[in-house]
């Protein structure tokens, strides 16, 4: 990479964000824990679990996503945790479909079969980029790669939004298909 | 495999659209989560959502692939940050000479009929990213810097500049009868021959006068200095520094191409030098990003070509709010 980076980030906390985390567990704590409840969890589940939401949330240090939307952010991150505790319960059921291979389910952990695959998935998924009509990938990669909204993409491209949101997910559908599901997950 | 085409196609789409409202975390309703993991508790439901958030994260890796980044900045445009063998370009060049001549033709068509008697009298300024190149009457040629003014009043005795805002850069034309005085902030610099620039710090209440070639004297408030070629020194209403070398000639002047180069420059730092150009400000969010050190090129105007460049360097991503963009940390790519 062309850029030095001599000073790393420091995640540890100062005592405004400590405040600040804190304040929004107070607020936030029995909507989260009603959330889990919700999902199946026992109530000394559910508190356990809260827990680990702040973990997570401290962990991803993403300020700005508590400041802006909380409840979403903490609720992805819930919803997150749940999953992960589905994948678990699926797992040792071992009643998983024929299918699906729960155990081979595609991982981002890095590790030199990952390595590997992840190089050969890079060049499936530029093939199937290129593959698409030139509107459907810009718009594809403006918001996977610039982070714009799909309103932000309508006004730039000049496209209704109705549009740029067709465009995007048969763009994702597409690109998901032709270099994951059809070379990825095998039996 | 068992089932037919057709259900598979719509799990996909399924998918791609729960991927959609979900994994930002900023935009779902608590009834989504919950409608989402209702959808998701089914095992094949969970694989295809688990290949979107592979196949969205391969995208992400992508894009530092050449050909998948002109997609976004198509090859006509010159992205913000480029390897240095770029930058020599001839086109790039070419495109310098071309703005700063569209300058001069602009604003000659204007002054010129007193200047031929050899007196001129005009404000120029330069909004917000912009830049102009000015001849005057003389042969001297000033170019303003974005948000720049100054007040040209030629008579047969002197040529007489009043500096009021920005950065200048002055290439005077030589005339023994006629002494050429800049003032600025309560200083006044003085020229024969010479090229130099004056750019006024407004946070820190100064002026930076940096001498290129020829002899420029500067009397301050606090006292007087000559500069010699590759010198600058500060002043301010109450103080003056001694002249010092210059140590990079190049980021003096190099503004008057369209492109600054920063090496080796704290990311607040260069955003602050990038806010000159842009009524669109960055502001940085994450504390701990500001002191990261980066080589950059910014060319003035484009803002999204930094930004696209600051991404693959510097591992930041951004949002545009309130005619802002505010830049944080990119957590996806320093996993």
């Amino acid at each position: 990479m062309a850029n030095k980076c001599t000073s790393l980030p420091q995640n540890t906390l100062t005592r405004e964000s400590q405040q600040f985390y804190e304040e929004i567990y107070r607020q936030y704590n029995s909507v989260i824990t009603g959330f889990f409840r919700r999902h199946g969890y026992t109530q000394d589940e559910a508190l356990d679990e809260l827990q680990n939401v702040y973990f997570r949330v401290i962990r991803q240090n993403q300020p700005e996503k508590l400041v802006d939307t909380p409840k979403a952010y903490l609720l992805s991150v819930a919803t997150n945790l749940v999953r992960d505790r589905y994948r678990r319960e699926h797992r040792q059921n071992q009643q998983a479909r024929e299918d699906v291979d729960l155990d081979n389910l595609p991982t981002l952990e890095a590790s030199p079969e990952n390595t590997l695959q992840l190089a050969q998935q890079m060049l499936l998924m530029k093939q199937a980029l290129m593959e698409l009509p030139e509107k459907k990938r810009k718009v594809f990669l403006m918001k996977r790669l610039e982070g714009m909204t799909c309103k932000a993409i309508s006004d730039k491209l000049n496209i209704p939004l109705r549009t740029v949101e067709r465009y995007l997910s048969e763009a994702f559908v597409y690109c998901q298909v032709r270099a994951i599901k059809e070379t990825g997950v095998k039996n | 495999m068992s089932k037919p085409l057709k259900s598979r196609t719509t799990l996909d789409d399924e998918a791609v659209q729960w991927y959609l409202v979900i994994s930002d975390g900023e935009s779902a309703t608590e009834e989504q989560y919950d409608a989402f993991l209702e959808w998701i508790q089914d095992p094949m439901a969970e694989a295809a959502y688990a290949r979107c958030e592979q196949a969205w994260e391969v995208v992400g890796q992508l894009g530092k692939d050449p050909d998948i980044a002109n997609t976004l900045v198509p090859p006509g445009e010159s992205a913000g940050i480029t390897r240095l063998s770029e930058w020599g370009s001839r086109r790039v060049l070419l495109q310098a000479a071309c703005v700063a001549v569209l300058g001069i033709l602009v604003v000659l068509a204007g002054p010129m009929g007193l200047g031929y008697f050899g007196l001129e009298s005009h404000v120029y300024r330069t909004a917000t990213g912009e830049r102009q190149s000015v001849l005057l009457s003389d042969g001297s040629e000033i170019t303003l810097n974005t948000q720049s003014e100054v007040q040209v009043s030629y008579s047969r005795s002197g040529r007489k500049l009043v500096m009021t805002r920005g950065e200048i850069l002055f290439e005077v034309a030589h005339d023994k009868e006629r002494p050429f005085t800049v003032d600025v902030d309560g200083g006044e610099v003085v020229a024969l021959g010479t090229r130099f620039t004056i750019r006024k710090e407004e946070k820190h209440e100064r002026v930076l006068v940096a001498l290129l070639e020829g002899k420029v004297q500067v009397n301050a408030t606090a006292d007087s200095r000559v500069l010699a070629p590759n010198q600058s020194l500060l002043f301010s209403q109450k103080d003056i520094s001694e002249p010092r070398v210059i140590e990079d000639v190049d980021k003096v002047t190099q503004w008057q191409h369209g492109r600054l180069s920063f090496t080796d420059t704290s990311l607040a730092e260069l955003v602050e030098e990038v806010n000159r150009y842009s009524v669109k400000k960055l502001i940085i969010q994450d504390e701990s990003l500001k002191s990261i050190k980066i080589d950059a090129y910014f060319d003035i105007g484009d803002l999204e070509s930094l930004l696209y460049g600051l991404r693959q360097t510097a591992g930041v991503k951004w949002r545009h709010r309130d005619g802002n963009v505010f830049i944080f940390r990119d957590r996806a790519l320093q996993e």
